[in-house]
């Protein structure tokens, strides 16, 4: 083959905090996502996917890793470069690999990627409005880098990661949003009634039943004062919204420009494009505005997952739930036993699909999700400070279902057990559970749980076990049932057999032999008569 | 524009909010500091020696006893009605939750703001006049005297002083000021955090620039790795 008919690129697009719901794919109300939703059209729609954790810190990690984060080494800190052995063995079948990130986050120093990627560009410019230390950059510059790398690398097979930050807060600060003034903007009368440190120190259940809650580096049209604290800040929740769906839109208007480059070069019909989150974002579930990782919540790790095969045309919906660490071994075709992300076109629709954050989990089953949260809101940052002192968090670095439950049973003031269920296209909180939804796995979480005693738990837990009792009951009845017919069918069968024996007596026996005598005799005189 | 032109266009945006709104509706926010002490005294001089709006002081519990003290005498000698506004006790829990001073300040930042809020609501008010000026801080610079804000107005009288017009005009018209400004304070905030300064000629408040070091310094700070 000749070199420059070599034409792979593949690329992973990650939207930071972009909400499912809030997409034009998932039929929002507002156009946010056009674009999406055109090129869906020849696309598989993983209608199901989870993030493994509900911030950029864990979650991006676990793409690139294809490992949830408490199978890293050090889990939700600083993973070693020799855990990204996923991307070195793409680099083995001959893939350029490199990432463009426009968040801090994703840095090579902070994700530890020492050497991981044959290039990272990371060229932060911008800073944001209310942390005048933290750096990013816009999509119109990670844009124009990547169309140069594109150029640059033709002749090559590319593995191309790209991070983009235009829907994570503060939002579109700079931008008026075409949204404003909508029906869904009019229609929103909520305000925020209190600021939170950006850790979310001190929010619990009972600030959060009082006031609605937006951390500090979130709040847009502030008045200053001089030592850069708030002295007011715009209250209307509307705002925000309408600017956060302007980030979005803005993502989706630049993926279309440079989706539109590759069409002009002729690259697109050859290239395969993953596109997607890292997770979502809280507007206004549980009184919590314009954050994330908080929890493991569906608003937080159901997200938006598409990906357009090289070459394909048609458009397909896989609705068996996907994890966002099966990306990477999709898009290859890859399987190995020392990753827990599996190709998502082949995997087994039973599995359990999961998300970790330092105080909370979530496990996906066919229809159901399971939260277990113990109790504070503390955002990443907080738990990240926190991390030796262990007193906010419940899962360590081992996987094990024991485990963790045992760990969060460790919890007594606070805890949380939340069930979600599918419902449409999104989850929805319910207080019972089906017996159809749990598969034996999750039952078996359950039990674990209800051997344990949190005197909060106990209504929750109560009705589970009252749904198992009944269960139990159903199927015990059942059984009895059939031990009854069983043991009819034993006794029918002795019946038989002494039957059987019965006749075999009457068969040895004079009577029988003179019975058929006097038959035969009878036979005979008959007809001779 | 001279210091009396500056009073006067100070006095004129004092007049107009009182005839903007019910005076009920109306509140100067108080740090007993000189800003807004320097304001308390200019609208006493506006409407012939009576204060006709709520005087709001927002207690952080952290102030300097000096300011205590102050703001007793005067509330009393300036016949104020006083709204003492205390921080809400869930910001002051989570205060006392932290040991670093990084938070413990960021939590104190926001505990006055979220106080301000309780009480705009808890007194219905409408307008709420500040002593913020132009020349402490480039983010004020684009302030106007009235100023729309998502549940209230907020009236900035003395915008166009400098920190020399507001000495000038504190010696000139004798108004009280707690001591603190002679032993080298040059902006009061809470005791825990405020220190005098040593060079005379330090900024008023000081500025930050950022740059990628500086983002990583404050990561690794914050456990990133």
């Amino acid at each position: 083959m000749e070199k420059a008919d070599i034409q792979d690129y593949k690329f992973l697009f990650i939207l930071d905090a972009v909400r499912k719901d809030h997409t034009s794919l998932y039929n929002y109300g507002r156009n946010t996502t056009p674009f999406l939703k055109e090129i869906s059209n020849e696309s598989t729609i993983f209608n199901w996917s989870f993030a493994p954790s509900s911030f950029t810190r864990a979650s991006v990690p676990s793409i690139l890793t294809a490992k949830y984060s408490i199978n890293t080494i050090n889990g939700f800190s600083k993973i070693p470069s020799s855990e990204y052995t996923l991307i070195k063995d793409i680099k083995q079948k001959g893939y350029k690999t490199a990432l463009f990130t426009a968040n801090i986050i994703t840095s090579s120093e902070v994700l530890g990627l020492d050497s991981v990627f044959d290039y990272v560009w990371e060229d932060f410019n911008e800073t944001e409005i209310n942390r005048p230390d933290i750096l990013f950059s816009s999509a119109k510059s990670v844009f124009l880098a990547l169309k140069k790398y594109v150029d640059n690398n033709k002749n090559k097979k590319n593995f191309i990661v790209v991070h983009l930050m235009e829907a994570h807060g503060p939002y579109t600060p700079d931008i008026e949003s075409i949204f404003e003034q909508d029906k869904i903007f009019n229609k929103d009368k909520r305000k925020i009634t209190r600021i939170a440190p950006d850790s979310f120190l001190g929010i619990t259940k009972a600030v959060l039943d009082k006031y609605a809650v937006a951390p500090r580096y979130q709040l847009l049209n502030t008045l200053k004062g001089p030592n850069g604290e708030i002295e007011d800040y715009e209250t209307n929740v509307n705002k925000y919204i309408a600017k956060y769906d302007m980030g979005i839109r803005k993502l989706d208007d630049s993926l279309k420009e440079f989706i539109n480059y590759l069409k002009f070069k002729k690259l697109y019909d050859s290239s395969t494009l993953a596109i997607t989150t890292d997770h979502g974002e809280l507007l206004g579930e549980n009184n919590i505005f314009f954050s994330h990782g908080n929890d493991t919540s569906p608003a937080l790790i159901n997200i938006f997952l598409l990906i357009k095969f090289s070459g394909q045309k048609q458009k397909k919906e896989i609705n068996s739930n996907t994890s966002l660490i099966d990306i990477i071994p999709t898009i290859f075709n890859l399987e190995s036993k020392l990753i827990d992300g599996k190709n998502a076109l082949k995997k087994d629709k039973q599995e359990l699909i999961y998300s970790f954050h330092p105080q909370c989990v979530s496990v996906i089953d066919k229809n159901l999700m399971l939260m277990l949260h113990n109790g504070p809101y503390s955002s990443e940052i907080q738990i990240l400070q926190n991390k030796m002192s262990g007193d906010l968090l419940f899962l360590t670095k081992e996987m094990e279902i024991k485990n963790f439950v045992e760990n969060f049973s460790k919890f007594n003031s606070d805890t949380h057990i939340s069930f979600f269920k599918k419902n449409n296209s999104a989850f929805k909180e319910v207080k019972n559970i089906d017996k159809y939804d749990v598969s034996s796995m999750t039952n078996h979480i359950l039990k674990l749980l209800l051997q344990k005693n949190f005197s909060n738990l106990s209504n929750k837990i109560t009705t589970i076990d009252d749904q198992f009792k009944k269960d139990f009951e159903t199927i015990q009845n059942q059984i009895d049932n059939l031990e009854k017919i069983k043991k009819n069918i034993i006794n029918l069968e002795t019946l038989l057999n002494q039957k059987e024996e019965f006749l075999k007596k009457i068969q040895d026996s004079e009577w029988y032999k003179l019975w058929q005598s006097y038959n035969y005799i009878k036979k005979i005189v008959k007809n001779k008569l | 524009m001279t210091l009396k032109d500056k009073i006067k266009q100070a006095k004129k945006v004092i007049k107009e909010a009182a005839e903007k709104w019910d005076n009920n509706t109306i509140a100067v926010a108080w740090t007993g500091g000189k800003d807004s002490t320097l304001i308390l005294h200019l609208v006493k001089e506006t409407f012939n020696g009576k204060i006709p709006f709520k005087v709001m002081f927002n207690d952080s519990t952290l102030e300097f006893p000096e300011i205590y003290d102050f703001v007793k005498k005067y509330e009393k000698d300036w016949k104020l009605d006083l709204k003492w506004v205390k921080h809400l006790p869930e910001d002051l829990e989570s205060y006392k939750n932290t040991n670093n001073l990084e938070e413990q300040m960021e939590i104190m930042r926001i505990a006055k703001i979220n106080a301000i809020n309780f009480a705009l609501a808890e007194y219905n008010l409408n307008a709420f006049i500040s002593g913020i000026r132009k020349d402490e801080h480039e983010s004020r610079s684009q302030e106007n005297y009235f100023s729309k804000r998502s549940t209230h107005w907020r009236v900035h009288p003395i915008l166009d002083f400098t920190i020399n017009d507001v000495w000038d005009y504190i010696h000139q018209f004798k108004v009280p000021y707690v001591n603190l400004y002679d032993k080298g304070y040059k902006s009061l905030g809470e005791k825990p955090f405020t220190n005098p300064v040593s060079d005379p000629n330090a900024p008023e408040r000081a500025g930050r620039e950022a740059t990628k070091e500086k983002t990583m310094k404050r990561l690794r700070a914050l456990g990133y790795w």
